[in-house]
């Protein structure tokens, strides 16, 4: 005797194909929803195309010209209007792609740039206290020097974060080289040792607590 | 009194239930709307300045000392601004009436200023109108007026201690002879200027000393709890009573159940005529005054407070409050002469307002002339007087014969809908301005940002009475300070003044008086039932009626949140057949009101305390219609005869604690002096030793707090600094009654169970940070953790709400987000959060950590240098706001830290300390010090 007929068979079977189908849908759909808006190394359009290329690489300007408060908060800080226009009331001041430059100043109104490292809302990282311990520019924001338009370096997940946090010696930079973007530490290990005794990076315990990063 | 709780504990009203049916709906509906709403994080648009500010450092808080108002008196705060939002007020240590602490008021201050139903632009006869059209009416009514030298032209204000403004009123005065002020604070005591008339012959203000105090005695008054100066009277009092050289004692005589007699080491209720008769008869005692019939069952206690008057000679305090009559007030006045207190522990001094009268005979003589069309402009300056006036002067009836009427204040208020006129004040963390504290110390208030409704000061609307070439707000302060611009000795005086937050040196120095001895006694008569007209503790006298977090608050001594209630003694409601929650009518000089009651030990008997500040009609969203209003019975004064008459009608009060009693079980504990002196104590008692733990090692910090129980006056700073700093949402009556308010501090208030009617005992819960943490043992998903520093850290992106820590959680300090609490849709309560802590979201738990953030601040602050963080520079919110400095914070690892000091003390315990949970946090017991020659049976 058949205990299903064979249409119930059929939608057995249809099923057992299309459940584990459409969960794995879910969770594409989820990862694509949630995911940043600009995937790894796709540049992001700004409302002037700066070149970081240009005047970190090429020009030589030190990070902190623009990004002046990295050293001492939380944000690395956004050049103002009047930032730029210190070389650029000079140089290219007539230029058509500087427009929205001149336009912010004129009206007063901020050059809404777009922001191409987010971070969620409940993870509190401080930019300062990463360049005090000796993590390079580069570590987190890639070859800087060489990005035409910026794109982003690491995925920004938490994954990725601990990986430096559970073992950050290789990922330290002596003090003249953290502003830069230099990716791979260039020390030995007898200098690693050093420089993490220097920087009072004792053990990676702190490191790794919950509440380093969330509050 | 047994060990039952005597206020029955919150019912559930099913009928208030919507139903597990609605409610599945609602999360259905809610689920689905879910899927729809999430989309993956914005883009997000970085906006960096046109020109930077020379002093702003992105992504760091800057502090600015600012001046809030309390009745026109300065209260010195630090404001906290985040890249130009305030967001957070702290006290200000150079500032007298502040000294570092705040209060409840303070606290709340940054949500009134984000306040959304604040006003917004100039109304004109219910129509939105402009600043030009306002200026251009107001220079026609100083056109028309002029030449009758403002006759006709009325201005009415609070109480007012700004130097600048009262130069340009007398300026105006130069111009408009005729021109009147009159002054109307709903809570001004015109009994005490009427008392200083009787004792000094001149109107003084009083400048207590509780510090200098040996022995202190507290007439139906509340120093350490209400007023312009209470967190400096705490803080005074405080660092005595914590001092074991120099024992104090504090004697209270409540009529109203007051703050001040919940800390004393001897309380007594009575009713007004009572008090009244014992302060004369004290003063007989002492050679003033006609003296007053004996009260037989007052014996001993007077006995023994006069003994201890005697012995402290010129080390005594008697202070006396509104609820007692201006006469028996003098003869406070005289008693403190008599004692050769003044001057010592009572300090007289020029007072701080301008033209200091009565206030209650200053708005009667307005309505009067308004009545008889004698007022032709009334400016209205800041109040509300269609609220809070007297009843018997009917305002509200008599404004609409003004013809030109103006009102400007924070809030298009009852008083704003009712004249011609509205426009939108500046809030004080918005304008220049300047106010005298209670001592008389000049204080400076400076914006922090611009205004939001483009308000403007009280001064700017008063300008634009044809002031010529009017000087803005910050050079007439400049000027009224004698700090003007131009000379470098003035440029730097100012400099250091904005730093600082009050001009130095610069309070009223002690008035030398004598003291009238031919003192006549009022007469007194036995009333059934006596109403007392009280300030409330979260709204004062309304004002604050739409700040949520205030409103949330519990009230010191109720709990009772989201309302007010008519406060009735346990032997009162017996006799008149009263319960708690019943619904009474009131009865005051001809008008009634329907008021619901609640039973509180330690209110006398024979009266009946009824909170102002309620029923509010136009407070705003959070404030319309929540309790009922006092105002509509109270007479001039602040007492009066009543009558009180239940309903079958009930109302729910909500009490944010429903329990009374500690049921003989150890929390909050307390002591006597004698049995403290009499030998060491073993508070910590048996600690068991085993652990099934493994122990946890911490190489750098451990973080620690110790809450002095003995300091502690159960004020609830702490609860809305905390509320302020962590971004702690506000839930709501209904919700608080299904126990799911989420302060992260809580402050327990328990009688004493033999003596209900005595001193009580306030307790501070914070999350305990245990070793040995029951939450964490539960957690499925680890979101709750210990850190390496000994914190119990709650993980919200981890968390998914299965409740289990909190149900394994003894102190019960855990909070879930039933619903979604945080209002991440307005803007302005946007700009109010602060950045450095997550806002939550709906189905998370939290609790206190104390302050990661601050920790985390000072300890990227300290690496950054290379060092060790010190000691004190972390300093939790609720330790920064405590007015009495009850609350220490540190880290035990570091020798000689104030937190180890204080676990070092023999009165050091662990709430619990039974359940092995070994709690981070641990307290000091309450040391009282009764007064062996009152029988305490």
């Amino acid at each position: 005797m058949q205990v299903f007929t064979p249409r119930a068979v059929l939608l057995l079977k249809l099923s057992a194909i299309g459940v584990p189908l459409a969960a794995a849908a879910a969770v594409f759909a989820y990862r694509w929803d949630t995911s940043m808006p600009y995937a790894i190394g796709a540049a992001v359009e700004q409302p002037i195309p700066f070149s970081h290329k240009h005047h970190a690489g090429d020009d030589g300007i030190d990070c902190r010209y623009c990004h002046a408060s990295v050293e001492n908060s939380r944000t690395a800080g956004l050049p103002s209007t009047q930032t730029c226009l210190n070389c650029h009331s000079q140089l290219f001041r007539d230029a058509p792609l500087l427009a929205p430059l001149r336009q912010s100043l004129e009206a007063g109104r901020s050059l809404p740039w777009r922001r191409v490292n987010d971070l969620p809302d409940f993870v509190f990282f401080d930019h300062g206290i990463h360049v005090h311990k000796g993590v390079s520019c580069g570590e987190c924001h890639g070859p800087i020097d060489e990005m035409p338009l910026t794109w982003r370096k690491a995925s920004l997940d938490m994954q990725w974060c601990l990986g430096c946090h559970r073992d950050p010696a290789p990922h330290l930079h002596p003090a003249d080289e953290v502003f830069s973007a230099a990716q791979t530490s260039t020390l030995n290990s007898g200098q690693r040792r050093a420089l993490m005794a220097q920087l009072g990076i004792a053990s990676t315990r702190r490191l790794t607590d919950c509440s380093t990063c969330h509050r | 009194m047994t060990s039952r709780s005597f206020i029955p504990i919150h019912p559930v009203d099913d009928a208030r239930d919507p139903g597990r049916r609605r409610f599945l709906q609602l999360m259905a509906a809610s689920l689905a709307l879910a899927g729809t709403a999430c989309s993956g994080p914005p883009q997000e648009e970085i906006h960096p300045y046109v020109k930077a500010p020379e002093d702003v450092l992105p992504g760091q808080p800057s502090f600015y000392a600012t001046t809030l108002l309390r009745q026109g008196w300065g209260f010195g705060v630090l404001v906290e601004s985040n890249m130009g939002r305030p967001t957070k007020v702290e006290g200000n240590p150079n500032h007298p009436a502040s000294l570092g602490g705040t209060d409840v008021f303070a606290q709340a201050a940054v949500l009134d200023f984000w306040d959304p139903d604040r006003s917004r632009t100039p109304w004109q006869a219910g129509g939105i109108a402009t600043w030009e059209a306002a200026a251009s009416f107001l220079a026609a009514r100083a056109a028309a007026l002029e030449p009758r030298g403002g006759e006709g032209l009325r201005v009415l204000t609070g109480s007012v201690t700004s130097p600048s403004w009262i130069a340009q009123w007398q300026a105006l005065r130069r111009r408009f002879p005729a021109a009147r002020r009159h002054c109307w604070e709903p809570l001004h005591d015109d009994g005490a200027r009427q008392a200083a008339m009787l004792a000094f012959g001149r109107p003084v203000d009083l400048v207590l000393h509780p510090e200098r105090a040996t022995v202190m005695l507290a007439v139906a008054a509340d120093p350490l709890g209400e007023g312009p100066a209470w967190p400096a009277y705490a803080r005074g009092f405080a660092q005595r009573r914590r001092d074991p050289a120099r024992p104090t004692r504090l004697y209270a005589v409540d009529v109203a159940a007051t703050l001040t007699g919940a800390n004393a080491d001897e309380r007594i209720s009575l009713p007004p005529e009572r008090a009244e008769r014992l302060l004369w008869r004290i003063g007989a005692a002492l050679g003033v005054g006609p003296g007053a019939a004996p009260d037989e069952q007052l014996g001993r206690w007077e006995g023994a407070l006069l003994q201890a008057l005697r012995a402290h000679r010129g080390e005594g305090l008697v202070v006396a409050g509104r609820a007692i009559s201006a006469e028996t007030r003098a003869l406070v006045h005289a008693i403190n002469g008599a004692l050769g207190n003044l001057g010592r522990t009572v300090e007289a001094v020029a007072p701080a307002e301008f033209e200091p009268q009565s206030h209650g005979e200053s708005i009667s003589l307005l309505c009067e002339d308004m009545r008889a069309g004698r007022v032709d402009t009334l400016l209205i300056l800041g109040g509300n007087p269609v609220y809070d006036a007297p009843a018997a002067l009917e305002f509200e009836q008599a404004l609409p014969s003004v013809p030109h009427s103006l009102h400007a204040g924070l809030y298009r208020d009852e008083t704003a809908a009712r004249c011609r006129w509205h426009l939108p004040l500046a809030h004080e963390l918005e304008q220049w301005g300047d106010a005298r504290a209670f001592d008389g110390t000049l204080s400076v208030i400076q914006p922090l940002i611009r205004p939001l409704y483009g308000g403007r000061s009280a001064r700017a609307v008063l300008a634009m009475l044809g002031e010529p070439a009017p000087p803005s707000d910050y050079e007439a302060v400049r000027a009224a300070l004698g700090m003007p611009a131009g000379s470098a000795e003035a440029e730097a005086a100012w400099r250091r003044t904005l730093i600082d937050g009050a001009v130095r040196d610069s309070a009223s120095t002690p008035l030398r008086l004598s003291v009238a001895r031919d003192l006549r006694a009022p007469a007194l008569q036995h009333v059934a039932l006596t109403a007392v007209f009280t300030p409330d503790a979260s709204v004062a006298d309304g004002r604050h009626a739409n700040n949520a977090w205030l409103q949330e608050l519990p009230r010191p001594l109720t709990t009772i949140v989201w309302d007010n209630a008519a406060c009735v003694a346990p032997a009162t409601a017996a006799a008149l057949g009263l319960a708690d929650g019943q619904v009474a009518e009131l009865e005051v000089g001809g008008r009634s009101l329907r008021v619901p009651v609640a039973v509180l030990p330690g209110q006398a008997e024979g009266t009946v305390t009824v909170p102002l500040g309620y029923g509010r009609q136009a407070a705003g969203g959070v404030g319309n219609g929540v309790g009922f209003d006092g105002y509509r019975l109270k007479p001039a004064g602040f007492v009066a005869p009543a009558r009180l008459k239940g309903t079958d009608e009930r109302h729910d009060l909500v009490r944010r604690q429903d329990e009374t009693s500690m049921h003989g079980r150890p929390l909050a504990k307390r002591a006597s002096l004698a049995e403290v002196n009499a030998g060491p104590r073993a508070e910590q008692g048996e600690r068991p030793a085993q652990s099934l733990y493994p122990p946890y090692s911490y190489p750098v910090y451990a973080w620690a707090m110790s809450i002095d129980l003995n300091a502690c006056i159960g004020c609830g700073a702490c609860t809305v600094a905390c509320q302020a700093e962590n971004n702690i949402p506000v839930v709501g009556k209904e919700e608080v009654a299904r126990g799911r308010a989420m302060h992260w501090i809580r402050v327990d208030r328990w009688f004493d169970d033999a003596h209900p009617a005595g001193p009580m005992q306030f307790q501070p819960v914070p999350c305990m940070q245990c070793e040995d943490a029951p939450c964490e043992a539960v957690c499925p998903v680890g979101a709750t953790v210990h850190d390496s520093e000994g914190i119990n850290v709650q993980v919200y992106n981890r968390c998914i709400g299965t409740r289990y820590c909190s149900n394994n959680c003894p102190y019960k300090v855990r909070r879930f987000n039933f619903l979604q609490y945080a209002n991440t849709e307005e803007e302005s309560l946007k700009a109010l959060q602060n950045p450095e802590v997550t806002v939550r979201r709906r189905g998370v738990m939290e609790k206190c950590n104390y302050c990661l953030q601050r920790i985390t601040r000072a300890r990227i602050a300290a690496e950054e240098q290379g060092r060790r963080i010190a000691d004190g520079e972390v300093v939790t919110a609720c330790e920064a706001a405590c007015p009495t400095r009850a609350i220490v914070f540190g880290d035990l690892n570091t020798p000689g830290s104030r937190v180890n000091l204080a676990k070092a003390s023999p009165l050091d315990y662990r709430m619990l300390e039974e359940l092995n949970t070994r709690p981070r946090t641990s307290y000091l017991v309450r040391v009282l010090n009764p007064d062996p020659g009152v029988e305490h049976g």
